[in-house]
């Protein structure tokens, strides 16, 4: 018992540092390729180390008028992610992308790759527990409720070319060039192989080096999923609904015309789980979305994961 | 226990949130520094970007497709967020803005260099040539008279300088493909046609010896028929605009309500 307080306080600390990063970068610069309403974890929230791809594509008007010329863009990630226990209360999540985007526009190719911006959050995750019914007993059971609370940085270990913020869409970014804080809660359920969980998130996104800064962003997402359990493995399709809020992107502290904006997206995937090893896939398409002045469309995009569990 | 340290972790959070940077001391001493500035012209009509030989609609049930698509900018100037203006040299200070130049975007760029760094919050310019520069007489005109005559914007030297040139064809529903030719000018000393515009920027242009401003300005050509205030119909003497007073005139008023700043992108 005595062992586990020490580990909490060195857990609280850690958080501390986490922060007191974030702190910094109010001072410092701004942008963010997000894989859409960006998810931490698995489904069930639990352990794992994995590999994750995630392809978006999207159309942007090159123009200012309703027939311009359209660009296409696609982004493919590579990420190495995990959600790694340091007790069972404290968990530390991370997402190391490589980014590899794509432009064409008139016939013309344009590529932009290289390491994106690293996550690393740190969560807090209290299991709610109830009183038994059965009377006999005095200890507390789990109720199946467990809300996290997730604080964490976004590093500038991406490359931001200030270049490429003439193109109309401002996310054909390898990385933002900014500290930004991330602060998220999320509460899950599951009974009787039916789980449902759902996350909130609040993006504070700061100025980089080169005076831009990327609108503050609130996501949502919640997704409920069913586990059908077969002698060799667990099978669980689900289905998600998100949506994302992104406020006008800032330069030398002027809010930039056309440039906030919000997407509404429906997922289908299913998460198999054989023993130690977790594959997921899902689908995404937006339901309804007007970003950056309707300027740029957001085209249906899927995403692949292989997990270890822990 | 846990919950203590809890709460303090979502303070700690807060207090961040609260954190804002509004360092934005305004001691950048600009004195002496130059830039360049960018102004594109981007000619439409209504949401549609203009494109030569397409059949446009007007509010009369006429309708129109253009050749060529030219004016006259002159006296280009800023202002300042402390209000005070940048004019740049009255030499160079007139351009012609013809659509057949426009790159594969549909947009016309103006290259000014040697602007004075500032931040600037609107830009003021003339369409068409002032009494002033026209006074200068012809051998005033520099190099620009023979670029204006040699892209068809000059009359004789005593008419003096086509402020536009609009040439296509009109039809309506008892005409088809009859001439247009929109030729709107000051008609010597004895008619001022000239028109100036100022246009507050949405977002500053920040001029610096590193940072070019590109001030993006749609042109809507639709206008220039149906203003705000007024429609013409070609049928009625608005198809050949040449030197008559009253439908110069118009055609000058309209002209000046076809301008807006889009969007300003700081390099």
């Amino acid at each position: 018992m005595n062992v586990l307080q020490n580990m909490n306080k060195y857990h609280v600390l850690l958080i501390l540092i986490l922060v007191s990063f974030a702190g910094n970068a109010c001072d410092l610069c701004s942008c963010t390729t997000s894989g859409g309403s960006a998810t931490f974890g698995n489904l069930g929230m639990s352990n794992f180390i994995g590999i994750r791809y995630i392809h978006q594509s999207y159309e942007s008007q090159n123009g200012i008028f309703v027939n311009s010329p359209k660009s296409q863009e696609q982004f493919n990630t590579y990420q190495l992610w995990g959600f790694v226990p340091l007790n069972t209360s404290f968990y530390i999540s991370a997402i190391i992308p490589y980014q590899d985007l794509n432009r064409t526009f008139q016939n013309l190719d344009e590529n932009s790759n290289g390491l994106g911006d690293i996550t690393v959050m740190g969560w807090y995750k209290w299991k709610v527990q109830k009183k038994s019914e059965d009377e006999t007993m005095t200890d507390k059971i789990d109720s199946g409720h467990a809300i996290n609370f997730g604080l964490g940085v976004k590093s500038p270990t991406g490359e931001f070319e200030q270049r490429l913020t003439d193109r109309v869409n401002p996310g054909f970014q390898v990385g933002t060039g900014s500290w930004d804080f991330v602060s998220s809660a999320m509460h899950s359920f599951e009974k009787n192989n039916i789980g449902i969980s759902t996350n909130v998130s609040y993006y504070i996104k700061s100025k980089n080096k080169n005076e831009y800064k990327f609108g503050n962003q609130f996501s949502f997402s919640t997704n409920m999923y069913y586990k059908l359990n077969t002698s060799k493995m667990d099978i669980s399709p689900f289905v998600a609904f998100s949506g994302d809020f992104y406020e006008s992107i800032q330069q030398y502290g002027e809010k930039l015309p056309e440039t906030d904006g919000s997407i509404y997206n429906a997922s289908l995937g299913t998460e198999f789980n054989l023993r130690k090893v977790q594959i997921g896939g899902k689908f995404t398409f937006p339901v309804s979305q007007d970003l950056f002045g309707g300027n740029v469309t957001s085209k249906n995009s899927f995403s692949v994961y292989l997990n270890y569990v822990l | 226990m846990k919950f203590i340290k809890l709460t303090f972790a979502i303070m700690l959070s807060l207090t961040i949130l609260s954190c804002t940077s509004d360092d934005d001391s305004n001691t950048e001493d600009l004195t002496g520094q130059t830039g360049n500035l960018v102004l594109k012209f981007d000619n439409g009509v209504g949401d549609q970007d203009f494109i030569f030989g397409t059949t446009y609609n007007k509010s009369n049930g006429e309708s129109y497709s253009l050749t060529t698509l030219k004016y006259l900018i002159s006296n280009v100037r800023f202002t300042d967020e402390n209000g005070n203006e940048f004019m740049f040299p009255h030499d160079d200070n007139v351009f012609i803005i013809d659509e057949a130049t426009a790159n594969n975007a549909g947009e016309i760029w103006l290259t000014l260099n040697n602007v004075d760094a500032a931040n600037y919050t609107s830009v003021t310019f003339g369409i068409g040539i002032d009494q002033e520069r026209y006074a200068l007489g012809a051998e005033g005109q520099g190099d620009f008279l023979t670029e204006a005559a040699d892209a068809g914007m000059m009359w004789s030297w005593a008419t003096g300088f086509r402020f536009t040139r609009f040439d296509g064809t009109y039809s309506s529903a008892t005409i088809t493909d009859e001439a247009l030719n929109i030729h709107m000018g000051s008609v010597g000393t004895s008619l001022d046609n000239y028109r100036e515009v100022t246009l507050s920027l949405p977002n500053n242009a920040r001029v610096r010896q590193t940072t070019t401003p590109e001030v993006h300005i749609k042109a809507d050509i639709a206008k220039v028929f149906d203003s705000d205030t007024t429609s013409i119909n070609f049928a009625d003497g608005y198809s050949q605009v040449h030197t008559n007073t009253e439908t110069t005139t118009v055609i000058a008023n309209n002209m000046s309500t076809i301008f807006t700043v889009h969007h300003v992108h700081n390099e």
